[in-house]
């Protein structure tokens, strides 16, 4: 790879003279100060770190979650003027909910990336973010200078990893918030791209891969293999197909399972998401890799579609079956998170949605099979300690799925017999990703979350019983304070 | 700071002749990020030294850095257009290093402050040295 090539793509440094930064002095006070409706979810946090706040509980939380529920999300989406445009961009800011005996209580900080610390002391950005341009900023250094540490969470050693996918996670301490510093695994690994998803196997290993769309001739996937103790096993740069999008992985027993959308990295585009084209006629691609032979590797063509998340991957005879939120086209990442930012949208903005999905893939034959489902999900999770062809999804969805709006709905697909449970909470919820916390009874458990309530600008948590939704929540727990909506989280338990 | 030898000897011939054709030149390099190694500094007066490597730099410098803004006096260059292009050793290991994907992981830079789709050519980096002027270029570490 040239590092020409490198540089010109990666660093998104952009066309000064196309800035495309909505000016939000005219709007900030007027439509979000007391606002109610649905854009509070995209509202820009303005203090550094939330005090401790109790939550009022309804119910009975159950003990098996007593510890710390942790989301993650953009949160710093204004300064000075400019509102950045994209769901991607905003700093990440860590909610965290410590759950006891003595009820919930929530705190929260803002990731101490390199970018939050410079743009905080000047009170403006300084550097572009994945989806604006930000008027007068400074040239990226490297991968990391845009890095906002706002997608997910991953427990590590001690530590809270803050992911992004551009650059280097972030180290956080648990209890305090504390940002620790850029994680940079080995030396010649530093501002490489860091999926927010990585994967922890069975045996302590942490699994992660980074995408390189602007890297040689056709992208690249760098796949990292990290022990327990934090060294390096394997880092190796694979190439791809083509230029495409991919945002997280799944993995079986004995193989990595990334997604290869039909977004494609072009030249050209303003910004790094403006840069992605939807390009329908060059398919999608499933990239197998071994992880017992990282050079050992299968590329297999699928129809063209678009994924973001998968629920989880296994083996079955001579196939890979991985289940996916998989969209028909790529308007989520292009105009549907750009729209969700726009405060002067007349109404909720429409774009299409992801359906749960079933991919079959045979390294042997090169073949594969896509079954798409009716079911409308995202955010998709699985109870990990069971993983075949029974594991039943969890994921956000829709109450009205005729005219799918804003995310108000838990859903329970049990993907063998189809069976689908669901739990609509009430006008003007909007509700975040489950995650799935065993319960000693057994071979069950509950469902843990976050939700807005724009209509009261209360946020609140969610708790299910993962086998029965539809009789809504064991409890809730809300607070007078309003959050914007995140991306994904994790739970720890008190052990 | 601790001074290389070359551009002592520069300043000592500056201060000991007053040569006819001969201009001197500031180079002032920010956003040094940490205060540790040295900035290692080649200046080209040809694109086929800048842009190919088939010349050798007029000038190439090891300056210790001991802020966050360092200044490199250079006198008794002849009159002419140049660039520059630095980085910094942070680890002293004289290397600009890189990570997996070629990217560097040490600070670089280029007069001009150009470059920010790869390395940039000489036209975009060149500069004028002029007699009996205070000749200066600014180049920001990224």
């Amino acid at each position: 790879m040239k590092r020409r090539e490198f540089l010109g793509a990666g660093l998104a440094s952009l066309a000064a003279s196309q800035i495309l930064v909505c000016l939000a002095s005219e709007w900030v006070d007027s439509t979000y100060s007391g606002a109610r409706d649905w854009r509070l979810g995209w509202q820009s946090v303005a203090t550094r770190s939330y005090d401790p706040l109790r939550l009022e509980v309804t119910g009975k939380i159950p003990e098996s979650l007593y510890g710390v529920l942790f989301r993650n999300g953009p949160a710093k989406t204004e300064r000075a003027d400019v509102r950045y445009r994209h769901w991607f961009d905003g700093d990440g800011m860590i909610q965290r909910f410590a759950i006891s005996a003595d009820g919930i209580s929530h705190t929260g900080r803002f990731v101490d990336t390199e970018k939050f610390v410079e743009e905080e002391a000047a009170g403006r950005f300084l550097y572009s973010a994945a989806g604006t341009v930000v008027p007068n900023g400074k040239g990226s250094r490297n991968n990391d200078s845009g890095n906002v540490a706002n997608t997910a969470l991953l427990p590590w050693n001690g530590e809270l990893l803050a992911l992004w996918e551009g650059g280097s996670a972030y180290g956080v301490d648990p209890a305090t918030l504390a940002t620790h510093g850029r994680k940079d695994w080995r030396s010649d690994l530093t501002h490489m791209p860091f999926s927010a998803h990585p994967l922890v196997d069975k045996d302590g290993t942490l699994w992660n891969f980074g995408s390189a769309p602007y890297a040689g001739s056709n992208g690249a996937i760098f796949v990292y293999e990290i022990a327990p103790d934090s060294t390096v096993r394997n880092a190796k740069a694979v190439p791809t197909p083509a230029r495409s999008y991919a945002h997280s992985f799944l993995m079986t027993e004995q193989w990595l399972v990334i997604y290869l959308g039909a977004h494609l990295f072009e030249a050209g585009g303003d910004t790094f998401v403006d840069a992605f084209q939807w390009k329908p006629e060059n398919g999608s691609h499933v990239l197998l890799i071994n992880k017992n032979d990282l050079s050992q590797q299968h590329t297999i063509e699928v129809p063209p579609g678009f994924v973001f998340h998968g629920a989880h991957a296994f083996e079955q005879g001579d196939e890979i079956v991985a289940r996916v939120s998989l969209y028909d086209d790529a308007g989520v990442m292009d105009s549907g998170m750009i729209a969700l930012m726009d405060a002067e949208a007349a109404s909720y903005p429409e774009f299409s949605r992801a359906h749960l999905a079933t991919l079959r893939i045979n390294p042997k034959s090169g073949k594969a099979s896509v079954e798409k489902t009716d079911t409308l999900m995202e955010f998709p999770g699985i109870d990990s300690r069971f993983v075949n062809a029974s594991t039943p999804v969890f994921g956000v969805g829709h109450r009205d799925v005729s005219t799918p709006t804003i995310s108000d709905a838990i859903i329970r697909v049990d993907p063998e017999s189809g069976k689908e449970q669901r739990f609509a909470f009430p006008d003007h919820h909007m509700v975040e990703e489950p995650l799935f916390v065993a319960d000693e009874r057994g071979d069950s458990g509950w469902l843990i979350g976050t939700y807005l309530n724009y209509a009261t600008a209360r946020s609140g948590v969610y708790i299910l019983d993962a086998k029965h939704l539809a009789d809504g929540p064991v409890a809730t727990a809300e607070m007078e304070r309003s959050l914007p909506l995140g991306f994904h989280g994790c739970f720890v338990g008190a052990a | 700071m601790n001074q290389p030898r070359s551009i002592l000897i520069a300043i000592a011939a500056s201060l000991s002749c007053n040569a006819a054709i001969a201009a001197d030149l500031t180079i002032e390099v920010s956003d040094i990020e940490a205060l540790t190694g040295a900035l290692m500094i080649a200046m080209y007066d040809s694109a086929a030294g800048f842009d190919d490597g088939e010349a050798p730099p007029v000038k190439a410098m090891r300056v210790e850095v001991d802020a966050e803004t360092v200044s490199v006096p250079l006198a008794e260059l002849a009159e002419g257009e140049y660039a520059i292009k630095l980085y910094h050793d942070a680890n002293n290991n004289g290397e600009m290093d890189q990570n997996m994907m070629g990217l560097p992981i040490e600070g670089y830079g280029f007069s001009g402050n150009g470059g920010r789709f790869g390395p940039p050519a000489f036209e975009e980096a060149v500069f004028e040295v002029r007699e009996d002027t205070d000749n200066k270029v600014s180049i920001e570490l990224r």
